[in-house]
């Protein structure tokens, strides 16, 4: 463990080039640094800790072996993610059982308190919006607002234009906007 | 991150919460369960594809991932949630056509655990969380057993085998989730509708089952187990070390084994006729601190009471199913609102007396119940009591929610369950359809 503590965000593309020649102590540099961001993202995306969690399994082992891809050092986040949330599409589509089922809120808000503007969007209301959602946009959601990728980076390991992803993303916000409240 | 605007950064705040907290990562067991089984790595020695090596360095993966993250939760609470004091809500089971299924309120994922042409039916949850009874047959026939699974649905048992009982059958787990309080009813039948014999199975079969009645009395007439409450009222939580009844002129307290007997008969209730032999009219609160009685008076109504466990501070109080921390009860009613006649829950708590009526909520859920309407005298009570419209309600099913702050209310069999806050009365329709009442798996609670 001492390993990965001496060393900082500044030595990332040195452990990328160390993991690509077998080194492990730097591969678990790269676990140790983003394996809850992959983890979390995975999970907004399916809706199951037990699925991200596999997911995220399956991607370190594809990591392991393709580490060296990775030219653009800052880029590694948005990557790694991305292989994640591949896989965690892949175990999705394998286990229907598993799909992310709708919760109808029936809230009586006469009685509820007003909304803190500065607090997240009530629980309940999110997760119905987001199971409304596919998971294109669910993947779109968590990479900016819960990884905080910008179009860029996001449209880079999706394949899709810069321009064509703030667009969705627009597309998107406004939609939530509309059936979340803005507070 | 670039700069957001209000709604994107309560999106963010939002999603943060849905994703969960980040957790501990063994990043060097994945690095090197990784590093030590990857045939990349190992050059063109073991190209030849026919070994699913990325099959297996994911389940390795997986593997070293599960057990840190089962090392966290495991670092920070117990494995088994306190019987005593409200517990954080895990998972809901449940029965639909004949299956029983775990379902996660959280996600709204659910999944079919107990499947197969046998009618199953009435999950419950053990107190301990690790195991699931359900009946499996017609309940109110010869025909009918109680099956125990663990919490996945493996290591299927029969505890009690079929023809225990001739005429309906109920349960609930002791609070030590040892054992499994059976109510059934035999030949020769005392009265016309449910005797309300009771015995004592062993989950694990290290003891043959045993009656409890007598020396506890009967309950003829009704049901002995409280179907709301998560485990048999009558044994003393935690440990299930006294077994509580009425008795001819004071409340009994059993040990466990029912040879010795120690009677509690508080001065306060002196006035009322001989303690009922109504098997649900006594119960223990779930921290064992308290009791509470229902007791026959001189012009056949009932009267209820809470009093400590050592019979003193009586009050007169509504008694129904205790919450969690033993604060408050639960119980059903008719709604006095003649626009929305129906059952309502009423939540009453036991140091002021104040209730609440669920029934305030806008949620629907209060419907004519499965007994046909009969004319009769105006009443307050509904489950299996008329409604002052002359019509019957009853809910299928209800229970606290594990952390005490909610109620779960199925209204009919094949309907969604509704969760209302007994605060706020917001309410949460969950996403299956059930056939028989929920049981709430109890977690260990989180402190905030």
């Amino acid at each position: 463990m001492a390993v990965i503590t001496s060393r900082t965000a500044d030595d990332i593309p040195g452990m990328i080039v160390a993991a690509a020649a077998g080194d492990t102590d730097a591969f678990a540099f790269l676990v140790n640094a983003y394996h809850e961001d992959m983890r979390r993202v995975c999970v907004v995306v399916t809706g199951d800790e037990g699925i991200a969690e596999e997911a995220v399994a399956s991607a370190w082992a594809i990591a392991w072996r393709k580490i060296g891809s990775v030219r653009d050092p800052s880029r590694v986040c948005a990557w790694l993610v991305s292989v994640s949330v591949n896989e965690a599409r892949q175990l999705l589509r394998a286990r229907k059982r598993h799909s992310v089922v709708e919760i109808q809120v029936h809230a009586t808000r006469e009685h509820g308190v007003g909304q803190d503007p500065g607090a997240g969007i009530d629980a309940i209301d999110l997760r119905n919006a987001l199971a409304r959602l596919d998971q294109a946009d669910r993947t779109l959601l968590a990479m900016r607002y819960l990884a905080g990728f910008n179009a860029a980076e996001i449209a880079d390991v999706t394949g899709r234009s810069a321009s064509g992803t703030r667009a969705r993303l627009a597309r998107l916000l406004h939609r939530l906007e509309k059936e979340l409240g803005d507070g | 991150m670039d700069e957001l605007n209000a709604f994107e950064r309560r999106l963010a705040a939002g999603l943060d919460a849905y994703a969960g907290p980040r957790r501990p990562v063994n990043a060097v067991a994945i690095a090197r369960a990784a590093g030590a089984t990857s045939p990349v790595r190992r050059g063109t020695l073991l190209g030849s594809g026919r070994v699913p090596w990325r099959l297996m360095v994911a389940a390795a993966l997986l593997v070293v991932s599960l057990a840190a993250g089962a090392v966290f939760v495991g670092s920070q609470h117990p494995q088994l949630p306190p019987v005593v004091g409200p517990a954080g809500n895990g998972l809901v089971a449940y029965s639909s056509d004949g299956d029983i299924f775990v379902g996660d309120p959280v996600t709204g994922t659910s999944t079919a655990i107990v499947t197969g042409p046998e009618p199953d039916s009435e999950p419950m949850f053990s107190p301990d969380g690790t195991h699931i009874a359900f009946i499996r047959g017609d309940p109110w026939s010869d025909d009918v057993t109680i099956v125990v699974v663990s919490d996945d649905g493996s290591d299927e048992r029969v505890v009690m085998p079929a023809g225990l009982s001739d005429r309906g059958l109920g349960f609930a787990w002791t609070p030590d989730s040892a054992s499994i309080v059976v109510n059934h009813d035999n030949f020769p039948f005392t009265t016309p509708y449910f005797d309300g014999e009771l015995s004592l199975v062993d989950v694990f079969g290290r003891a043959e089952p045993r009656l409890l009645t007598p020396p506890l009395p009967i309950g003829p007439g009704g049901p002995y187990l409280n179907r709301n409450a998560p485990f048999a009222h009558m044994f003393r939580p935690p440990n299930a070390d006294v077994i509580l009844s009425g008795g001819a002129n004071a409340l009994h307290l059993w040990d466990v084994d029912l040879e010795s007997m120690t009677e509690l008969a508080p001065e306060e209730l002196s006035r009322f006729e001989p303690y009922s032999t109504c098997g649900w009219c006594v119960a223990w609160s779930p921290d064992g601190s308290m009791i509470s009685v229902a007791l026959n008076v001189p012009d056949d109504a009932i009267d209820t009471f809470v009093m400590d466990a050592d019979g003193t501070d009586v009050r007169a109080m509504p008694i129904g199913t205790w919450s969690p921390d033993s604060s408050k009860m639960a119980l059903e009613r008719c709604s006095t609102n003649p626009e929305r006649p129906g059952a309502v829950i009423v939540v009453v708590d036991i140091a002021s007396g104040d209730e609440r009526v669920l029934g305030a909520t806008s949620v629907e859920t209060k419907t004519e119940g499965s007994v046909p309407p009969r004319p009769s005298e105006e009443s307050e009570y509904c489950g299996w009591y008329e409604g002052p419209d002359g019509r019957v309600y009853d809910y299928e099913g209800w229970s606290w929610t594990p952390d005490g702050r909610s109620i779960v209310m199925l209204e009919r069999a094949g309907t969604r369950p509704v969760v209302v806050d007994v605060e706020t009365g917001d309410a949460i329709e969950l996403p299956w359809e059930a056939d028989s009442a929920l049981s709430w798996r109890a977690r260990p609670a989180i402190e905030p």
